[in-house]
């Protein structure tokens, strides 16, 4: 549209005293009918009320305004509120520019009332400035294929799958074992209800097995997701079998007459398998499987028994791993956990003396379906053990060695187990080591309080020392009990470790295939961990179960029916609408050289380098952050709402009058820009000489941006965003650091002190973080001197010179 | 073990920390005064 036929109009809200006790609105008002392209500027008393909205509709019609600036509270509070009602004067609603001044000037400059005015007119210049630039923008519309994957087949997994079924959805539910189940398969009994874990379990693995819109696809892995919300293409890898699962009918004969023994995993080397087996009794699918690492059907001696005996013909030992290609809507991952592995910790002996076990491999001993049919047997005997002793916190809770934080079941775990062994051998003796209880769940204290009853002792305090007696296999314990404070000494004739839990040792690679973010400690990271519990950052994928922190079997499920009604929002709708933030792509420009792709964190650009055929947004897949924009060296990517020509256009304005007094400051939408917001709501007070740009990332902030600020006099710029590690989105904040580092060198190369570009990270939480750096940036503001500008504005226009030359 | 240099660019301190083997991108924090205006310096 020609500079002409833009008609903006301004409409300054006093949010009764809020705005007006502090700023003088009809001066703001004044000041922005002087502007060149404003048609229209007016006051309200309450502009987000009715009839502050009927006037703005009212006089978008009569003097056929196309731009609206509405200068009131923050964007992040009204901006939905006016994009719908000027969309329904019928103006598009990305039409629209907000000016914050309250949280940004009234709030939190009370007592500086010209200062506070000359801002405000200020703020509403900016954002005038960008109205007058703005396109409109069409939200864009994806299409949803209706089917699911869920991966992991535990009890989360399985709990997500049969829900989203139930619901009429598609699903695929891809377990990499032999079987689905996880490690609830393998427990005996459940805390805190003591039911048995397989008659609770098994019911729900047949359901999931022979459900009509659940495709199990057991022994297999995820190998590749390509796609965006709605439309992922996930390639799965289904590991040969070697039996055929759909007409194996398990009789077993194949695992009689099979001459390989090795050791049962499920039983944890308590008992051992054939290379023909079926995984435990309960298995889903229920077939068996050759273990071919083992098998000597093909190699080194032709065996081929299994295959002889097999009357359905169900083996084929020939048989090769084949990729199926899926189109889903939607992924929810359930992955679960792995035990901690207390090798690395063997001052508890676990390597040395066989009496000492994991919680784990209690599991399996205590169980009707164990190596011992449910007799608590010690290893190196096979007697039944008259003194027990648990260590908790095996691996938790440590910086050290094994994992800060804590496993979550443990505690409840051994609770459970000390009754377990009571109520099948009434007499033995019990010892929980520990350094405090953690039993905060429904039901949870109730069974502590009977595990006391029982007569189980609790003492406080880690063992120092564990040895074994060589001749009874005894395992003796030394600990300082830190209630009586004596060292005491403890013979038992076993010691079950309480192991922690931890994140799947292959969880890394899953992530980096779905293209999401760990937390430190190696589980998913939420997108929000209160608004968003269960959802990635990539929209479309969600999470349930252990994969997220340890948990119990409640909550895991709890979060499965999380995930299945987050996912269910998408599986729905046919259509489903994404923001209009986006990358655009000036193929006129492009050089398909591959740096934006390289740097988007969604994975939305494909360019293919070879063909030159210029980049190509995945507009689905687009989060909008601008990474790419900023990075591409050729400005061949701009971002819809956030063009380079508007933001240039905002620093203009910005620095149009006095440029020496005011700091330029680029505010990320999700965190810096909120914490301000934070430092207004709170009425915290800072200097009046801030000037502050939104962009949805700091990575959007290109340093053309920032060069231009210091051309026109800016003594000092800040950069800021999300705290590494919280980025909204995903890791692009990376290369805002990777950008101001560049920038140094550069500044330092033209003579320009680094210092006058400042990078700050601040969360949503911290206003008052927000507010000290404010402070502090007006000392370092004062720093800057007069001659200090003009010498870095001359650096710049020689440099300009220098490349107009070269050019 | 291999060292990394720092300066702030507020408060001005330099300071250095162990490399991260991985080449990990880490928050910088300046110990003094908490900002992150923290430049990583050349090799010296
Ligand atoms: C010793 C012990 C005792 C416990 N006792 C109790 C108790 O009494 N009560 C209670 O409430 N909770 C108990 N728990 C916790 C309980 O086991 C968990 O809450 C539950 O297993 C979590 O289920 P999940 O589906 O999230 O994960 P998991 O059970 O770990 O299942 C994850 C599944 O995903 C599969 N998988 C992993 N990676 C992939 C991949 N890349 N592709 C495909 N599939 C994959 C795994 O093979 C597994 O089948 C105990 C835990 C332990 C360790
Ligand atoms: S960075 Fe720029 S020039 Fe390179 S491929 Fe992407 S859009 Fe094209
Ligand atoms: S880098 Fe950000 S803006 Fe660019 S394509 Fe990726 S998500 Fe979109
Ligand atoms: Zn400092």
């Amino acid at each position: 549209m020609e500079e002409d036929n833009i008609r903006v109009g301004v409409f300054v809200c006093e949010c009764g005293m809020n705005i007006a006790g502090t700023v003088d609105c009809e001066a703001v008002k004044e000041s922005a009918a002087k502007i060149p392209g404003v048609v229209v500027s007016v006051k309200n008393k309450y502009t987000c009320a009715d009839p502050g909205q009927e006037e703005i509709k009212r006089l978008i019609r009569e003097h056929n305004l196309n731009r609206i600036v509405v200068a009131s509270c923050s964007p992040r509070m009204h901006e939905s509120t006016f994009r719908n009602c000027i969309s329904q004067a019928g103006v598009n609603p990305y039409l629209l520019e907000m000016a914050n001044i309250r949280e940004h000037c009234s709030w939190v400059h009370l007592h500086e009332k010209t200062a506070a005015t000359e801002k405000a007119a200020d703020i509403v210049g900016i954002a005038v400035a960008k109205a007058k630039l703005l396109q409109p923008v069409e939200e864009t519309r994806i299409p949803v294929t209706h089917a699911a994957l869920v991966i992991g087949g535990g009890v989360a997994g399985i709990q997500a799958a049969l829900d989203l079924a139930d619901s009429g959805h598609k699903v695929y539910l891809v377990e990499k074992q032999p079987s689905i189940g996880g490690i609830m398969a393998q427990l005996d009994k459940t805390f805190p209800t003591m039911d048995c874990s397989i008659c609770v379990l098994g019911p729900k693995m047949m359901d999931a097995g022979k459900h009509r819109n659940i495709e199990l696809m057991a022994y297999s892995e995820v190998v590749k997701v390509n796609g965006y919300i709605g439309n992922y293409k996930v390639t799965v890898n289904k590991k040969a079998r070697f039996v055929d699962e759909k007409e194996c009918n398990s009789c077993g004969e194949c695992a009689v007459v099979c001459p390989v023994i090795v050791p049962d995993e499920f039983q944890h080397g308590f008992a051992s398998r054939k290379a023909a087996y079926i995984p435990f009794p309960q298995a889903v699918p229920a077939s068996h499987i050759i273990d071919m690492k083992n098998c000597l059907g093909n190699n080194p001696v032709r065996c081929n028994k299994c295959v002889g005996v097999c009357e359905k013909h169900c083996i084929d030992l020939n048989m090769e791993d084949k990729l199926v290609e899926l189109n889903v809507g939607v992924i929810i991952v359930c992955t679960g956990m792995d035990v901690y592995d207390p090798r690395a910790l063997d001052e508890y002996g676990y390597t040395r003396f066989h009496n000492v076990i994991t919680t784990m491999e209690f599991e399996r001993l205590i169980c009707g379906g164990g190596p011992t049919q449910g007799n608590l047997l010690r290893p190196t005997d096979h007697k039944v053990p008259k003194r027990i002793g648990f260590i908790q916190c095996v691996g938790s809770r440590t910086v050290n060695r094994g994992n800060p934080y804590c496993s979550n079941v443990c505690c409840m775990n051994t609770i459970k187990d000390s009754l377990l062994i009571k109520e099948h051998y009434a007499g033995t003796e019990i010892y929980v080591f520990y350094m405090d209880i953690r039993a905060y769940g429904k039901g949870f204290e109730d069974l502590y309080r009977r595990s006391k009853e029982e007569g189980v002792h609790y003492i406080r305090g880690f063992p120092g020392e564990v040895t074994e007696d060589p001749v009874t296999r005894n395992i003796k314990v030394r600990v300082e009990n830190t209630t009586t404070c004596l060292v005491e000494n403890y013979e038992l004739d076993m010691l079950v470790l309480s192991v922690g839990l931890q994140p799947d040792s292959e969880l890394k690679k899953l992530s980096n295939l779905l293209n999401v973010s760990l937390t430190s400690d190696g589980f998913m990271m939420e997108a929000h961990p209160k608004l968003k519990p269960v959802d990635a950052p990539t929209p479309g994928i969600f999470f349930a179960g252990s994969v997220e922190a340890p948990k119990d079997i409640k909550d895991s499920v709890t979060q499965a029916g999380a995930a299945v009604s987050r996912s269910s929002i998408i599986l729905n709708a046919d259509i489903i609408k994404g923001d209009g933030v986006k990358a655009v792509i000036d193929n006129s420009k492009c050089t398909s050289c591959g740096v934006c792709a390289k740097v988007c964190p969604y994975n939305a650009l494909e360019v293919d380098i070879k063909a030159k055929s210029g980049a190509k947004v995945i507009m689905a897949a687009c989060a909008g952050c601008g990474a790419c924009s900023a990075e591409c060296r050729f400005d061949a990517i701009t971002i819809r709402g956030f063009m380079d020509d508007q933001i240039m256009s905002q620093i203009d304005s910005a620095l149009a009058v006095n440029p020496q007094n005011k700091i330029v400051s680029f505010l990320c939408n999700w965190c810096s820009y909120a914490a301000s917001d934070v430092a207004g709501i709170s009425r915290m007070q800072y200097p009046a000489n801030n000037r502050f740009i939104r962009v949805m990332c700091s990575a959007r902030v290109t340093e053309k941006f920032l060069w231009h600020a210091f051309e026109l006099g800016a003594p000092l710029v800040l950069l800021s965003g999300c705290h590494i590690g919280d980025c909204h989105y995903i890791t692009a904040n990376h290369s805002t650091q990777k950008r101001a580092d560049r920038m140094w060198d550069a500044m330092e190369k033209l003579g320009i002190r680094p210092e006058r570009l400042q990078l700050e990270w601040i969360s949503a939480a911290e206003g008052p973080r927000f507010v000290e750096i404010m402070q502090e940036l007006e000392k370092l503001r004062g720093k800057v001197t007069k001659e200090e500008i003009e010498h870095t504005q001359k650096a710049l226009a020689e440099r300009e010179k220098e490349k107009a030359k070269a050019a | 073990m291999a060292k990394d240099h720092f300066k702030c660019l507020r408060c001005g301190i330099t300071y250095e920390l162990e490399a991260d083997p991985d080449g990990k991108l880490k928050e910088r924090i300046c110990p003094k005064c908490k900002s992150n205006s923290v430049r990583k310096l050349k090799a010296q």
